[in-house]
């Protein structure tokens, strides 16, 4: 978006830094680690604005004041405030004239982090939002054309906030609730995109005047009629050189079109009064982008997430394997010399004793690679403990892996036992093998990770459909 | 953003304005903002896709 030239303001709704306190000192090295790529990236990438969430305070108001004196872009919160001085700890809101269009934004979390801070940092308050938001937009809403709101609030909290704070053009929102990509309540739109940084989202701004509040349009209804003028315009193309390629026609036939010709002109100068219209208006397009693994890394930033990968795995004691190369595929003897006594899980190889067929069908899948789709970042040493859940098997009950090095052979990729339950005690007594339902697929093939998923089409292309 | 016009082929036939005037006119007076916007990153510099 930088190369193409677009006049660019980058925010963040806020809960950027953490997702869970850490639980070690290891983790919280490498909560540490991340973190400092985090903000780094951040910086990067040209943030304006952070919003602070409940997590941003996981290590405490000591560390998000140094970092936040730390970092090149602020931090911001209108409610979250000192209690004896009874002022807000971090900016309030910031403004920034980008292209000849002053934007105001303010960021605001939810009370109940009330609770949290009760022990954790009692001299701290959060103040009802509503009503510690309103004088800022009341303030920011008489110089900035567009007044913007980061929050914390949760869905129900943006409606409300939307609903008993006038003069809010978007709000930005996180925390809780599923995922909204949009919805617009009185002026005001509201976006908020699914956790964990897998989207981006876009939102393009046209303004082609300046009165407040900016009462923005869908750039999709202009588009709309954009399309009805260019069947009109065909069909009208097509009855024109009708009438002028075929002049033997019978006069009432040629009336007909004739006639045809004007109702379409008359249509067409509608529209066209319409596009006039939509023109003077202020547009909005709102895009959610995927960020998938096959998107390049920008390289600086590539670098230091290679950096962290590194440290991260000096810190585990993780040998890394970038210089090895893909090397030889184990065999089968090597894969079963790995499978634990202990072990509930058997892996494929043992299936295959019985079950050949759908073994060797299995074996050419995506599930039989899932662990290889992310050999990229393998290579590299990034621990990968969230994609490992669904790109492996028997994640958390043989570990919890962070590595793809700590996936013992006989368990990379989806298995058999990934999605019809272990092994052990099969065939005999033991265990009964699960059908698998659309509900064992949804752990993995969520709306957002696999949006094309279909149930019955997916399960002929895994091999499991053959009999034996 | 881009704003997409239909060019008519015969100017002038039945459209009161003309319409590359009209693109023109509107394309120089509008002034563009591209908000780009995260939330809940929670930490996470890989996310799985």
């Amino acid at each position: 978006m930088k190369e193409e030239g677009r006049n660019l303001l980058v925010v963040d709704a806020g809960n950027m830094l953490f997702r869970k306190p850490p639980t070690s000192q290891e983790r919280r090295k490498e909560a540490l680690l991340k973190v400092n790529v985090l903000l780094r990236a951040y910086e990067e990438m040209g943030y304006s604005a952070v919003n602070i969430g409940e997590k941003d305070l996981t290590l405490g108001l000591g560390f998000l004041g140094e970092v936040a004196r730390r970092t090149k872009f602020p931090f911001i919160s209108a409610n979250l405030i000192d209690k004896k001085s009874r002022k807000t700890v971090f900016r309030p809101f910031i403004t920034e004239e980008i292209a000849g269009i002053k934007v105001g934004v303010i960021g605001l979390m939810g009370r109940w982090v009330n609770e949290v801070l009760k022990e954790k940092e009692p001299y701290l308050e959060v103040l009802d939002p509503l009503d510690a938001g309103k004088p800022y937009v009341t303030e920011l809403r008489k110089t900035c054309d567009l007044v913007s709101v980061l929050s914390q609030l949760g869905e129900r909290g943006d409606r409300e906030l939307a609903l008993k704070v006038p003069g809010i053009d978007i709000i930005v929102g996180g925390k809780r609730g599923k995922r909204i990509r949009y919805s617009k309540i009185r002026e005001t739109l509201m976006y908020r995109l699914e956790p964990r940084g897998g989207y981006l989202g876009k939102l393009d701004l046209s303004l082609a005047r300046k009165g407040k509040p900016l009462n923005l349009t869908d750039y999709e209804q202009r588009e709309r009629i954009v399309k009805k003028m260019e069947t009109i315009q065909k069909r009208w193309m097509e009855i024109k050189s009708e009438i002028e390629g075929d002049s033997g026609k019978s006069p009432s036939k040629r009336e007909v079109r004739v006639k045809e010709l004007a109702i379409l002109e008359r249509r067409g100068m509608e529209l066209q009064l319409r596009l006039v219209d939509f023109d003077q208006r202020n547009l909005y397009k709102n895009e959610v982008i995927p960020i998938k693994l096959a998107i390049p890394d920008d390289p600086v930033i590539g670098e230091m997430i290679d950096g962290y990968g590194i440290e991260v795995a000096k810190l585990y004691g993780i040998e890394r394997t970038l210089e090895r190369g893909p090397g030889k595929p184990p065999s089968d003897a090597q894969i079963l010399a790995g499978i634990s006594k202990s072990s509930s899980y058997q892996g494929a190889i043992s299936c295959k004793k019985c079950h050949r067929r759908n073994f060797e069908a299995w074996s050419t899948t995506e599930h039989a690679k899932a662990t290889q789709t992310i050999s990229e970042a393998f290579k590299k040493g990034r621990p990968l403990e969230d994609c490992l859940i669904c790109h492996t098997t028997g994640y958390g009950d043989i570990r919890e892996y962070r590595f793809v090095q700590e996936v013992p052979l006989y368990l990379r990729g989806v298995q058999c036992e990934a999605c019809h339950g272990v092994g052990k005690g099969h065939p005999g007594f033991g265990a009964k093998f699960r059908r698998v339902t659309l509900g064992v697929c949804r752990n993995c093939h969520t709306k957002d990770q696999s949006p094309a998923f279909h149930y019955k089409s997916y399960l002929l292309r895994i091999g499991c459909t053959i009999r034996k | 953003m881009e704003l997409k016009f239909v060019v008519w082929p015969l100017v002038g036939s039945f459209f009161l304005l003309t319409i590359g005037s009209h693109a023109a006119k509107g394309a120089q007076q509008r002034r563009d903002l591209t908000i780009v916007y995260t939330n809940d990153v929670l930490g996470e510099i890989e996310p799985c896709g």
